[in-house]
C-alpha cells in the first residue's frame, strides 16, 4: 500500500528553516486527513541544495525555493491525475 | 507583527546568510561584490524594473547587513572598502538608530489617502461631488477629481459613490506605525522621525517592498567569536522555544552555539525569575505607599512609548532592570566575558546600546543568529539529540512562569502569582496601538489596575520582528511545555 502513496520529503535543515520550511510543514499538517492518507511525508535534515531553500521533493521531483502554494499545485496535479 | 516569510523577508535573510558565509570563510572582502549577482541567480524574484536597480538595492541591504549606516557610504565607496573597514576598525560598532529606510527600494506609494479609481463612470448623479463638505471634488476628463488642498479626508465621498469607485488607502508603513514616526520624505519617499520612533520595527515587517530594514550586528558578533582572547556568552531570550525548528531543543542549540564559538549559554528567563521577585517587591511597596499603578520595564518599545509619548507617566515604570540586563549584570560580576543577547527583538538593540552600560556587547535576532549558523556551515538538524546540554551550558533552571514572559499576559500573570493576592488588578496590552489605548486610560484615570503589562508586539515577544516561527506555533509549544 505504502508504495502507492505520494512521497513527500521536506528539508528541515537550518538553511531551509531560515527560508521558511516551517511554512511548508504547517501547510502539510493542515491538509485534510483524506489527502494526508495519500501522502508519505518525511522530514530530511539536508537535501544538498541549501542555497535555494526551502527544498521539497514530491515523488522524484525536487522543488527549489518551495512555497506552500507551489507545493499545493504539485500535490493537486499529481493526486488528481 | 511577526514575520510571515515573504519574498522581502527571504531577500533580507539571503543577504545576511551570504555575508555570514563570507565572514566564516574569511572571504568577506574578496567576495562581497559578487553577492548581488549570486542572490539574483539563486532565484530572487526580480520585481524591480531592471537588474541595475535590483543590484543597487541589494548593495544597500548588504551595507545594512554589515551594520553600517548606508547614508554614510555613498555609491563611490565600494562594498569591498566598507567590508575592509568593518573588519579592521576596532571601534566599529553598529549604533542606533537601527531602523533604516532604503530610499531606492521605496516605491513612493501614494501619500494621498482618498483616491478615485478607474471604476468611476462619471455618472449622472455625481453623489461624490454633492456630498463633499469642502467642494473638493470636480469632474475632470470624464472622472471625479479630488483637489488635495481642499480634501480633509473625511471619507464621505467613499460612502456616497454607487460604484465604490473611491477608496481609502494608506501607506503600509504608516499604518503599521502607531506613533507617527513615519513621515513623508523628499521626492515622495518616506523618512523616520526618530524623535517619535520606538524602534519596535513594525514598519520593517509591514513594507511590502522591503524598503525599511535594520542594521545587523552579525559582523560584530563574528569578530568577538573569532577573537581568541574573548569568552563570548550567549544569552537566550525566553521566546527561543521552537525558533530554530520544531525538533531543535535547547541542548541541540547549545551544541550549535558551541560550534559557532560561544563559550557558554544562559537562559534569560533566569533573569526574568529575578525580575519577578524584585518587581513584585517594588509593587508591594507601591501599593502600601499608595503610589499608584506600576508598569513593567522589560519591553523596550513599551518603555520608549511611555518616555516619548506619555512623559507624565514615566514614574509608573518599574525601576527594576530588564531580564536581559539582570542576567548580564550577574554574570559579569565575577567573570571577564562578552555577552550577546539573542532574541526576537530589534528594540533590544537600542536598549543594550543606550541602557546597557556596557553589560551587553551585541544583540542578535533569532534570524541573525540562524544566518550566522548557516554561514558557518552548522546545520542544527544534523546534530544528534542528546539528553543533556554540553558542558556548563544552562546552569540554572528557570521557572515556567519566567519562560512565559515571552507571551502576552505572561509578565502580568507572573506578578500576580508573586504577590499572591486574588484581588490584585492586572491589565495587559499587546501591540503599540493597544498600549497607547491603555496609557490614554491611565492618563485620564479610567484604567483601574495595580499593574499594567505593556508589550510592543502583538502576542508579546513571540510576535517579535526577529522571530522565525509564527506566534501561534510558539504559543502552542509553550503551553505543551508547561503541561509536561
Ligand atoms: S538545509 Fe535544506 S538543502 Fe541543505
Amino acid at each position: 500500500m505504502n508504495d502507492q502513496k505520494l512521497k513527500i520529503e521536506v528539508c528541515v535543515g537550518t538553511s531551509c528553516h531560515l527560508m521558511g520550511s516551517n511554512l511548508i510543514i504547517e501547510y502539510l499538517e493542515r491538509l485534510s486527513e483524506k489527502v494526508k492518507a495519500q501522502l508519505d511525508i518525511k522530514y530530511i535534515s539536508c537535501m544538498n541544495n541549501c542555497s535555494q531553500g526551502p527544498q521539497v521533493k514530491v515523488g522524484d521531483c525536487q522543488l527549489a525555493n518551495a512555497t506552500p502554494e507551489l507545493l499545493n499545485d504539485r500535490i493537486e496535479r499529481i493526486l488528481l491525475q | 507583527m511577526a514575520q510571515i516569510v515573504s519574498e522581502v523577508t527571504k531577500i533580507r535573510r539571503k543577504v545576511l546568510k551570504e555575508v555570514a558565509s563570507l565572514l566564516f570563510s574569511n572571504q568577506l572582502v574578496a567576495g562581497i561584490e559578487s553577492i548581488p549577482q549570486k542572490i539574483i541567480s539563486d532565484g530572487v524574484h526580480s520585481y524591480r524594473c531592471c537588474q541595475y536597480k535590483e543590484k543597487a538595492i541589494l548593495r544597500e541591504r548588504i551595507k545594512l547587513a554589515l551594520g553600517v549606516n548606508p547614508a554614510n557610504y555613498p555609491e563611490e565607496i565600494t562594498l569591498k572598502e566598507i567590508a575592509a573597514e568593518v573588519l579592521t576598525n576596532d571601534r566599529y560598532k553598529p549604533a542606533p538608530p537601527f531602523i533604516y529606510i532604503i530610499d531606492e527600494a521605496c516605491d513612493h506609494c501614494s501619500i494621498d489617502k482618498i483616491i478615485v479609481t478607474n471604476a468611476c463612470r462619471n455618472c449622472v448623479a455625481h453623489s461624490c461631488v454633492n456630498t463633499c463638505p469642502r467642494d473638493a471634488i470636480t469632474i475632470v476628463g470624464n472622472q471625479a477629481f479630488i483637489e488635495r488642498e481642499k480634501c480633509i479626508e473625511c471619507g464621505l465621498c467613499i460612502k456616497a459613490c454607487s460604484y465604490r469607485a473611491i477608496i481609502e488607502i494608506e501607506r503600509p508603513c504608516n499604518r503599521a506605525c502607531s506613533v507617527e514616526a513615519i513621515v513623508p520624505g523628499e521626492k515622495s519617499t518616506v523618512q523616520i522621525n526618530y524623535d517619535n520612533c520606538l524602534g519596535c520595527a513594525a514598519c520593517t515587517v509591514a513594507c511590502p517592498f522591503g524598503a525599511i530594514s535594520f542594521k545587523s550586528e552579525i559582523t560584530t558578533v563574528f569578530k568577538m567569536l573569532r577573537n581568541p582572547g574573548e569568552q563570548v556568552i550567549a544569552l537566550l531570550a525566553p521566546s527561543l522555544i521552537g525558533q530554530f525548528g520544531l525538533s531543535i531543543n535547547e541542548n541541540i542549540l547549545a551544541d550549535g552555539l558551541k560550534k559557532l564559538g560561544f563559550a557558554d549559554a544562559y537562559l534569560v528567563a533566569e533573569g526574568a525569575d529575578q525580575v519577578i521577585r524584585e518587581e513584585g517587591a517594588e509593587l508591594r511597596e507601591r501599593i502600601e505607599e499608595n503610589n499608584g499603578m506600576m508598569f513593567n520595564s522589560c519591553c523596550p518599545s513599551f518603555k520608549q512609548l511611555v518616555h516619548k509619548h506619555f512623559p507624565a507617566l514615566i514614574d509608573h515604570i518599574s525601576t527594576t532592570e530588564s531580564p536581559m540586563l539582570k542576567i548580564a549584570r550577574r554574570l559579569r560580576e565575577d567573570q571577564q566575558i562578552k555577552t550577546v543577547f539573542i532574541g526576537p527583538c530589534i528594540s533590544k538593540k537600542v536598549e543594550a546600546y543606550e541602557e546597557g552600560q556596557g553589560l551587553i556587547d551585541a544583540v542578535l535576532t533569532f534570524e541573525e543568529l540562524t544566518a550566522l549558523l548557516v554561514g558557518a556551515g552548522i546545520n542544527l538538524a544534523e546534530i544528534p539529540e542528546k539528553a543533556s546540554s554540553p558542558g556548563p551550558y544552562y546552569q540554572s533552571k528557570p521557572s515556567n512562569t519566567a519562560e512565559n514572559f515571552c507571551r502576552a499576559g505572561g509578565v502580568g500573570a507572573a506578578i500576580k502569582q508573586e504577590i499572591g493576592q486574588d484581588d490584585l488588578r492586572i491589565e495587559s496590552a499587546d501591540g503599540i496601538e493597544a498600549c497607547i489605548q491603555a496609557l490614554n486610560k491611565v492618563k485620564n484615570r479610567s484604567l483601574k489596575a495595580d499593574f499594567l503589562e505593556g508589550m510592543g508586539c502583538q502576542g508579546g515577544c513571540i510576535g517579535g520582528p526577529g522571530t522565525l516561527i509564527k506566534p501561534q506555533v510558539a504559543r502552542r509549544l509553550l503551553t505543551k511545555k508547561e503541561k509536561s
